[in-house]
């Protein structure tokens, strides 16, 4: 905003027509000729000759431009003279008192705040002729401040711990003796060093435990407490939250209840191409009576292959009636199917499973931790037999799902004595086959991670 | 032809009046002054029995006025200058002269006399004059006339004026000593010495012209001024020539562009021409 109590502004008003000055001042001076006599030389105007034209119009015309542009500017930025639209505020500052009613340090700092927030609007800050009081901090005291003028007020209370449950999730329906998590998000406030103890609780029996410490002044802590329903029908569930000396324990607890049902699991069986591992997976779930199998495979282009009630496409409502989608030959999928699992993993719950028999590839990809595959071909047909130690790393994850579960440990037994059956004395086979048991224990095979099982 | 620059470039004075005059006189198809020889030697003293219609009465009598007026020092947009041009053309005339056998001397004035050499004859008074030529400076004013006057009176006999300037003087008063140096009996000629940057005036643009005399400046637009500037000073040559013409003076116009030696042979040829009538 132009200050036109400024002098420098005056100045720089005045530098405008530098420009033009200092052409005019830089006209060329006249040849300087000595000559034998002036006899002949006519009386010359003076006066004329030093009004010549100046030289270089062009220039001029430019420099003379420059000046008329910020003359131009000068009249929009002062009253919005040429365009209307402009408008520029040209009252005085709001000027604020502001008084502390204390003098604690919050008060200070919020008085520094306000001030800092206010830097560009406020002019005058404690003036006497004040159009308007803040009051930080304390009582006030009412009859002291002026009539007419006013007044607004910053309480600072006291800081005092709190720690409140701010959401809590039920879990998704499941299945009895299927884990499922209890999810908490909890707040605390002026709880740094302190800590806190989660339960989670039914009819008063204490089924999780958990603590936390809290680091922060403010600070949100999701709580995740593992819970497998024992039988068919719906779980009342507490979470409560315990801390010391907390005056507050209104908000420390909130109750929600959990749906188990014992009717089979329904499995969406997903082939983008006809692949011999989900073949041989299908096969096993279609004659356990836990599962209840349908089945889509796309044998070529126009030919599907169903079974049971599948979708008519991967699609995000197509899948909200099945408990689990196993998808073979997944790098075939597509960006909207992809996004379709992904959203049926996080948001609905459901399991996904990829059945891959080639090297990962595909949008697909992104829903997997990570890229580093190493692709093996098998010249033979090999037994895959459970690994011992080094198939951890799976069977971890497989406590995760029920349907991994169940299947590795109905096949796994039947397996754990079967030998390796080769044919001939390959080596390369053998070597390969031998990988694949140190590394995992999958059905499917062909594909591992370089560090570790797929 | 001898090229004034060229000239100008020799240190030697009287070299360069000796290249000047030799190659002119060699080079005349008739000898100015009257003899009994094809070629123009010398003069020698009268002796009984001579013809006294070969008697050169002005024999004695050869006086150089040199203007040095500080006008002379222009010298235009190339070529010598008008000095320069002086100074050379009177040593060759002065060399003339002294190889006849004649006396001659020198007078140089811009508003005074600055200097005055009597006519004498003589190899070494040739000198003289020489060296007094090859230190004439031009500076101050001019003050044609007085000088005129006093070279005349100095001419105790009648005898020939040969005057070397650009007569940038009030005229009138010129003219007034000339037509006196001429009805006393004295031979006068001119060598109105100019340069072709006055006579012509090609200049552009505005220009500030300085006066080398007076130190007067004017601003002046060449183009707006020059046409005018060009007819003044063609009035003013046309002026002096008919004067001359009126008063039976020599005149000859010298542009400091010209060779020195072809002005030299067209003013003997004149003088031939004169002599002969």
């Amino acid at each position: 905003m132009i200050s036109w109590l400024y002098p420098a502004a005056w100045m720089r008003l005045a530098a405008l027509a530098g420009p033009i000055v200092v052409h005019l001042l830089r006209r060329q001076r006249a040849a300087r000729l000595a000559f034998p006599s002036l006899r002949f030389v006519p009386a010359s105007r003076t006066a004329a000759i030093r009004l010549r034209l100046p030289t270089e119009p062009l220039l001029l015309a430019v420099r003379v431009a420059i000046v008329a542009l910020r003359l131009l500017a000068i009249a929009i930025a002062i009253g919005g003279v040429i365009d209307p639209a402009v408008s520029v505020r040209r009252s005085r500052p709001v000027r604020l008192d502001v008084r502390l009613l204390d003098e604690s340090s919050s008060a200070h700092a919020a008085r520094d705040q306000l001030v800092s927030h206010l830097k560009d609007d406020v002019a005058t800050l404690n003036a006497g002729a004040a159009d308007a009081i803040v009051l930080v901090g304390g009582r006030p005291d009412v009859s002291s401040l002026p009539a007419k003028v006013p007044v607004f007020t910053i309480s600072l209370r006291p800081t005092t711990a709190n720690v409140r449950i701010v959401d809590a999730a039920s879990p998704a329906a499941s299945r009895p003796g299927q884990d499922v998590h209890a999810i908490a998000d909890i707040e605390a406030t002026g709880m740094a060093g302190r800590g806190s103890v989660i339960t989670l609780e039914h009819q008063g029996i204490t089924l999780g435990r958990l603590e936390h410490r809290w680091t922060l002044e403010r600070e949100r802590f999701r709580a995740m407490l593992p819970f497998t329903p024992p039988a068919a029908g719906t779980v009342a569930l507490r979470i409560n939250v315990t801390t010391a000396d907390e005056r507050d324990g209104t908000d420390n607890a909130t109750d929600f209840r959990v749906l188990s049902f014992s009717r089979p699991l329904k499995v969406l069986i997903f082939e983008a191409r006809p692949s011999w591992a989900i073949a041989f997976i299908r096969r096993a779930l279609e004659s356990d009576p836990t599962f209840q199998i349908a089945s889509y495979a796309r044998a070529s282009r126009g030919a599907e292959v169903t079974a049971g009630d599948p979708p008519a496409s991967l699609t995000s409502g197509g899948l909200d009636a099945f408990d689990a989608v196993i998808a073979g030959a997944p790098e075939e999928l597509g960006r909207v199917e992809v996004d379709a699992l992904d959203r049926f993993a996080r948001i609905r719950g459901g399991a996904v499973i990829f059945a891959p028999d080639r090297r990962p590839a595909g949008p697909y990809t992104t829903l997997i931790p990570t890229g580093d595959f190493e692709q093996i071909l098998l010249d033979l047909p090999v037994g895959i037999s459970r690994a011992g130690p080094a198939g951890n790393r799976c069977r971890s994850r497989h406590r995760e799902t029920g349907i991994a579960r169940r299947r590795s440990g109905k096949h796994s037994t039947d397996r754990d004595d079967e030998p390796l059956r080769r044919r001939g004395d390959d080596s390369t086979g053998k070597r390969a086959a031998r990988r694949v048991e140190r590394n995992c224990d999958h059905d499917s095979a062909l594909a591992r991670r370089r560090n570790g099982g797929i | 032809m001898l090229d004034p620059v060229l000239l100008s470039s020799i240190g030697d004075l009287e070299l360069v009046a000796r290249v000047t005059v030799d190659g002119t006189v060699s080079g005349l198809h008739r000898s100015p002054f009257h003899g009994y020889s094809a070629e123009f030697s010398q003069y020698r003293h009268y002796r009984v029995g001579d013809d006294l219609k070969y008697v050169d009465w002005k024999l004695f009598a050869r006086t150089v006025a040199v203007d040095a007026s500080g006008s002379m020092a222009f010298r235009g947009r190339q070529g010598v200058s008008k000095l320069d041009y002086a100074r050379m053309l009177a040593a060759a005339l002065a060399y003339l002269v002294a190889g006849q056998g004649d006396a001659v001397g020198l007078v140089i004035y811009d508003e005074v006399l600055r200097q005055y050499v009597p006519s004498r004859m003589g190899q070494s008074h040739l000198r003289s004059v020489l060296l007094a030529l090859s230190k004439m400076q031009a500076s101050g004013g001019t003050a044609a006339a007085a000088a005129l006057r006093r070279a005349t009176d100095l001419l105790r006999r009648r005898g020939l004026l040969l005057v070397v300037s650009d007569l940038y003087d009030e005229d009138a008063r010129v003219e007034a000593e000339l037509r006196r140096a001429a009805r006393i009996g004295h031979e006068v000629a001119v060598f109105h010495v100019l340069t072709r940057d006055e006579i012509e005036f090609p200049f552009a643009g505005d220009i500030e012209i300085e006066d080398l005399e007076t130190g007067r400046t004017v601003l002046a637009n060449a183009a707006a001024t020059g046409a005018e500037y060009r007819r003044q000073f063609a009035e003013f040559l046309e002026r002096w020539r008919s004067r001359c013409a009126g008063y039976g003076i020599d005149y000859t116009r010298v542009i400091t562009d010209m060779p020195l030696d072809a002005v030299l042979r067209g003013y003997l040829l004149r003088r031939t021409g004169s002599v002969g009538r």
